[in-house]
């Protein structure tokens, strides 16, 4: 029996099983997912526990653990990490940046202080294993003399076949509802009335893009998520397509809180607050042929929207293990990213298109959210996206297919359910040992 | 008041030292767990070293006759008004501290100082603000998360209230693991009245403050799905009105059906005379909480002979209820499981069970907790 935690503080107050996209860590409950699915697939038992800190021992459970010392993995955000006791604890947890927050680095006074579970370094030292989804974070965690770390990436379910130029059309993609990022649709969206009550104005349509043989580029993120660098992406895209006058369509999929957020939001806080951050004035977004898409899809329609995209791009430099991009290959998309943090382990010229990213100081607001300081992260700029774009856009259709091809390849050979259920297989074994 | 007199059993390196008892809890308006804890360590210590044996609120050293006449006086604002009006102080803190060969200082609760006493030693209920703050109302968690990290480390001794406590301060909290030890809360059980009181129509007993972490929403959702039972068994809920859902809205449905309203009642805060009749004429009694430091209305009700079902977790499993009266605090199956057995448990052997449960608790007691906590003094170099 395998013994899983996942729900959030937010979620157990909110009586909620998972939350919803967009909200705060909302995505360990998408990789806690995963593994079930995993698990699933390979017969392994597992069962959550709400609140696994409430039992003396594995004994106590109801009803009562069938082994002496059962796994235990939380998928949680590190200060919500509580253990199971006396079975082997896990934790599974996400980390991007090049310092881990601890005690010994904050001010006497620093807010953080006051939570001894604000000490990653003490709080990872507290499981038998941490699992991560990357080497980089495996290397960041070592650093910091934590030994007992895994690379345990979450599965990416079912890769596709490589994929090539041209493309078919796929007309039953016109009913996901998109906004075309002009000048004027902004300010209508921003300013005009209430605009929940607003369409999201055109319809989504890749066909005549396609059929004049242009390139469909696709991002997926949260809009509030500083790692993303959105502003690089919207602005070198936006280069691309004026230097080059081609008829190439960016579909930026929002990943937007359920319940708080709102495509106004993004439009008129989130992402200008990105743009200030480069010294970049928001006004100068317009161009239609980024598309922006606010609404909720389903699993059919994120799988519509990988098969209607080319190229994925990816222009943050700071991810755990980066789903969207390896769903991406998975499908087929050839990506278009960093060989930052996790993609180090995944994007290469073999399978995709690397963009160079420069050493930045990370943002005062995330250094004082995680209470770090002295942090660099890597940096992709406009410039850089527009070069990446226009190498992709002119790559010869058997180039394309062979990238496509071998990034399905590398995601089924790191990530697929095969090889991902062997580590799993291993690191249970040790364990229950 | 006749003064107790000084044991001379006690070790020879505790006869230079003097203990300072922080009793600051005692000003409490309406008295639950920390309150209790603090006055019975206040009074036992008092009694063990009278002459040795200082009482404290902030820098106010209080007169032993007024600490007491506090205690007996119980809950409410006697302590505080004395304090203020000047009458009970005995001198100012640092008056007695440093004049002492060798000062300890005992918290029964959040420090106020540190690092005032040449030894200091905290009690440590439980980490349920710092593990489950969702549970908590904010500024609890704000203030009681902060103070578990800092007066552990700032203390010597970490005196623990459980196994399971100790067990989660060793887990959770980066202080030094040898300073922490186990000493279980005591209970004390007033005399029973001399004329026994009328026949009552059985009852059930729920104890508990009203908030999340006390899991009444189980109870509710158990009687909601088996309104039948409330129509041969009334259930009487006493407890102070915490915070969250209260129990108008927790119980609101049963409270809408007039033909079940009467038969649930909100005692809300009762004061300890009230408490122990309550428990005492009860069928049983039924403690859900989700998570405990220890769980004195537990044994409460074992020393007072009524049979309690008792959620099985954190500190509540130390208590050594036979295994069928435990259930998961998640799950209405196992709850109804438990509720059933006690339930039909026929009358001989529900006494014969209470009989069993009060010898248990014997073990419990104020003396015995002092005991530890002098003795763990006593050991520290």
């Amino acid at each position: 029996m395998i013994y899983y935690s996942h729900r959030t503080r937010k979620a157990l107050a909110e009586g909620r099983l998972f939350l919803p996209l967009g909200f705060a860590h909302y995505s360990y409950g998408t990789v806690c997912r995963k593994f079930l699915d995993i698990f699933e697939e390979r017969g392994l038992a597992a069962r959550e526990l709400t609140m696994p800190e409430i039992y003396p021992s594995p004994r106590h459970l109801f009803p009562p653990s069938p082994t002496a010392r059962p796994l235990h993995i939380a998928f949680k955000p590190y200060e919500e990490i509580r253990l199971l006791k006396g079975a082997a604890n896990v934790a599974h947890v996400a980390w991007e940046f090049d310092k881990l927050p601890r005690f010994d680095d904050l001010p006497g006074n620093h807010p953080k202080r006051s939570n001894a579970m604000n000490d990653y370094v003490h709080v990872l030292g507290m499981v038998c294993e941490v699992w991560v989804g990357c080497s980089y974070t495996k290397r960041i965690f070592e650093a910091h003399g934590l030994a007992n770390v895994k690379v345990m990436p979450a599965p990416i379910k079912g890769a596709g076949q490589g994929r090539s130029f041209p493309r078919q059309p796929n007309l039953a993609f016109h009913r996901i509802g998109s906004l075309r990022l002009t000048r004027a649709n902004i300010a209508m969206y921003v300013e005009r009335g209430d605009p929940s009550k607003l369409d999201t104005g055109t319809l989504l349509h890749t066909e005549e893009c396609s059929l004049s043989g242009g390139r469909v580029f696709l991002s997926v993120f949260n809009p509030g998520d500083p790692r993303k660098n959105a502003a690089a992406l919207i602005l070198g895209f936006q280069e691309f397509i004026q230097r080059s006058k081609r008829n190439d369509l960016l579909i930026i999929k929002l990943v937007l809180d359920g319940t708080k957020g709102s495509l106004r939001k993004a439009l008129s806080e989130q992402l200008p607050k990105f743009f200030d951050e480069i010294g970049v004035p928001f006004g100068l977004v317009d161009c239609a042929n980024i598309m922006v898409v606010r609404d909720h899809l389903s699993a059919e329609e994120i799988a519509m929207l990988y098969q209607a995209a080319d190229f994925y791009v990816c222009t943050s430099g700071a991810e755990g293990q980066g789903l969207p991009v390896q769903e991406a290959m998975a499908a087929g998309l050839v990506p278009i990213s960093t060989r930052e943090t996790a993609m180090e382990d995944y994007v290469d010229e073999e399978n995709g298109i690397v963009m160079q990213a420069a050493s930045a100081p990370i943002p005062y607001q995330v250094s004082a959210a995680y209470g770090i300081s002295g942090v660099t992260w890597r940096r992709v700029g406009p410039h850089e996206v527009a070069r990446a774009l226009a190498e992709a856009a002119s790559l010869p259709a058997s180039d394309y297919a062979r990238r496509s091809r071998a990034a399905v390849d590398r995601i089924e050979a790191l990530y697929g359910f095969a090889p991902v259920a062997a580590r799993l297989a291993e690191r249970i074994e040790v364990l229950a040992a | 008041m006749k003064k107790p007199q000084e044991s001379a059993a006690d070790p020879a390196r505790l006869r230079d030292t003097s203990f300072f008892v922080d009793i600051s809890a005692l000003m409490e308006l309406s008295w639950t767990g920390i309150a209790q804890v603090t006055a019975n360590l206040a009074r036992e210590m008092y009694r063990r070293f009278p002459t040795r044996s200082y009482f404290f609120v902030r820098e106010q050293v209080v007169d032993p006759y007024f600490m007491l006449a506090a205690i007996e006086s119980a809950p409410g604002a006697y302590l505080d008004v004395l304090l203020q009006t000047g009458f009970g102080e005995l001198g100012r803190l640092k008056d007695f501290v440093w004049r002492e060969k060798r000062s300890v200082g005992i918290f029964p609760n959040i420090k106020t100082m540190h690092g005032v006493f040449d030894v200091e030693m905290v009690v440590l209920h439980d980490l349920s603000a710092m593990l489950m703050p969702e549970l908590h109302e904010a500024w609890a968690a704000d203030l009681h998360t902060p103070a578990m990290a800092r007066d552990t480390a700032s203390s010597d001794l970490v005196c623990c209230v459980s196994e399971a406590t100790r067990q989660d301060a060793v887990a959770y909290l980066p202080f030094d693991r040898g300073k922490a030890f186990v000493s279980h809360l005591g209970v004390s059980v007033p005399e029973a009245p001399d004329a026994p009181e009328a026949a009552k129509p059985p009852y059930v007993l729920v104890l508990g403050t009203v908030e999340p972490r006390k899991n009444l929403r189980l109870v509710a959702e158990f009687l909601s799905s088996r309104s039948d039972i409330l129509r041969d068994l009334p259930v009487v809920f006493a407890g102070r009105r915490g915070w969250g859902q209260q129990f108008n809205h927790i119980f609101g449905r049963l409270l809408d059906d007039p033909a079940l309203r009467d038969r649930i009642v909100f005692a809300g805060y009762v004061d300890e005379a009230d408490k122990w009749a309550l428990i005492r004429g009860a069928k049983f009694a039924i403690f859900p909480s989700m998570f405990e430091g220890f769980g004195l209305p537990v044994v409460e009700c074992m020393a007072a002979g009524c049979p309690v079902i008792v959620g099985r977790n954190s500190s509540l499993v130390e208590f050594g209820l036979p295994e069928e009266m435990y259930f998961d605090p998640f799950s209405l199956v196992d709850f109804a499981r438990a509720f059933r057995h006690i339930n039909t448990m026929g009358e001989s052997a529900r006494l014969a069970l209470g009989e069993k449960l009060e010898r248990q608790a014997k073990k419990f007691t104020w003396k015995a907790f002092t005991d530890r906590i002098v003795q763990a003094i006593a050991a520290h170099g």
